[in-house]
């Protein structure tokens, strides 16, 4: 892509005169969320994406949380199907939790 | 770019720059794209929309661009320029097929008068070699796909295998030997209207019959050949492509069927078993938690028939191809067949 391509391609393609085919957007930097300091009276909000098995292990990291982390409670909401984006609704429902876990099974 | 050294340096950079499919582009200069530009006579900056994954700008200039290196007369831009067009419309869900493990690629099928216009080819090996719209008008939609969207293979383009068709993969719709409408008019628009369809496709499956003097006969070959519990389609439902060959058409419109008929003899006996498919579906037993199925299907009833797809309007039927009684089924990733009309 344009923007991986070493500065002596781009001086020998503009020397050609040749027009770029590429053009991918540029997206500003993003940093990664906050680390949380601790789960203890956290709420989860886990995403099943309805691959094979993503809520086998969904519902395992649950326990775990719950169990030795002290997450309080959770919210658990499966996609209508894999391919494709989560619902608004359901995306509303888990941004009042303090963290998101989401799976892909297979 | 005037000498034999030259154009070759150019072919060569354009590999170094990651610009091709891996066989050799015509060097977009911009005298070349100029022409194309001018043939369409539309703003260079206008946006067609931003192509999945990365979001990459399909401005008719950058379309222009793509369809010069893939080989295509300028005059065949805007048929390349509508099937982006319908290729970003929401319902194709191109996020996603560009990115997925499967190993669909974008069908381009052209309907209208512009398919003549241009030289394209909708008989005999419509979906081979040997055809320049054919072949570089697939081509340049796929450059646009991979070069815009960023779907680079092994990258964000995870197929597993791909197929041919990701080189190029078009044809036209055979209007003269279609006995019922044309594809594009079925979708509402006007019979003179020229439209680019775009079908999220498997490699073409043949389906071969040579016996069969009625339909019945000849749709169970297609029906058997196309409720395979290895497609997506029976499992995440979506659109199917029929293809029929114009001598198989005739069989079924000589004794008077419409595309209707076969629809509903097609959605009728495509169909697996809830066993077959928990014990040979390809998410294993888990059919429990199928939501995309109709609701009346009895998940726990180890005979309840699923069909190939949601509803029986879903298998989309063309005509296509030459002399030969053979016939297509293109499965689909699990989405939709979307359609855009050309504007020159």
């Amino acid at each position: 892509m344009a923007i991986d391509v070493s500065a002596d391609i781009q001086s020998r393609i503009r020397a050609m005169g040749l027009l770029d085919p590429t053009g991918c957007r540029e997206s500003a930097p993003r940093r990664a969320a906050y680390s949380l300091d601790s789960m203890v009276g956290k709420k989860a909000g886990f995403l099943d994406n309805r691959k094979g098995n993503a809520d086998v292990i969904l519902e395992r990291v649950r326990e775990v949380l719950e169990v030795e982390h002290g997450v309080s409670s959770s919210v658990a909401r499966a996609k209508w199907v894999f391919s494709a984006p989560a619902s608004f609704e359901i995306l509303g429902e888990l941004a009042q939790c303090d963290f998101v876990v989401t799976a892909i099974g297979d | 770019m005037q000498s034999t050294n030259e154009l070759e340096d150019a072919i060569e950079l354009a590999y170094e720059a990651g610009w091709t499919d891996g066989l050799p582009v015509v060097p977009p200069t911009e005298a070349r794209v100029g022409r194309f530009l001018e043939a369409i006579g539309r703003p260079p900056d206008e946006l067609v929309g931003e192509v999945p994954p990365k979001g990459g700008r399909a401005t008719i200039e950058k379309i222009a661009v793509n369809s010069v290196m893939a080989g295509c007369l300028p005059e065949y831009l805007p048929v390349v320029v509508a099937a982006v067009g319908a290729l970003l419309q929401p319902r194709f869900n191109l996020d996603s097929v560009q990115c997925s493990t499967h190993i669909a690629t974008p069908l381009v099928v052209v309907n209208g008068p512009m398919a003549a216009q241009i030289g394209m080819n909708w008989v005999g090996n419509c979906l081979g070699q040997g055809n320049r719209a054919n072949a570089t008008i697939g081509r340049a939609v796929k450059l646009v796909l991979t070069n815009l969207g960023g779907a680079i293979p092994g990258d964000e383009d995870r197929a597993t295998f791909g197929h041919p068709g990701k080189f190029s993969y078009c044809m036209a719709e055979n209007e003269e030997e279609n006995p019922w409408q044309p594809f594009h008019v079925e979708q509402g628009f006007r019979s003179e209207d020229s439209v680019v369809s775009v079908h999220p496709a498997e490699a073409p499956h043949n389906l071969n019959n040579h016996g069969a003097d009625n339909p019945r006969d000849l749709l169970l070959t297609f029906a058997l050949s196309m409720a395979i519990p290895g497609c997506n389609n029976i499992h995440v439902m979506g659109d199917v492509l029929l293809v029929l060959g114009p001598e198989h058409a005739r069989i079924i419109a000589d004794a008077g069927w419409s595309k209707n008929d076969v629809r509903a003899f097609l959605y009728e006996h495509a169909r697996q078993p809830i066993d077959v498919l928990a014990r040979g579906g390809i998410h294993g037993r888990q059919v429990q938690r199928n939501t995309l199925w109709p609701r009346w299907i009895d998940r726990d009833s180890p005979e309840a028939l699923v069909p190939l797809v949601r509803r029986a309007e879903d298998i989309h039927i063309m005509v296509a191809g030459g002399p030969g009684r053979h016939s297509l089924f293109i499965p689909g990733w699990g989405s939709r067949i979307t359609s855009a009309r050309v504007t020159p």
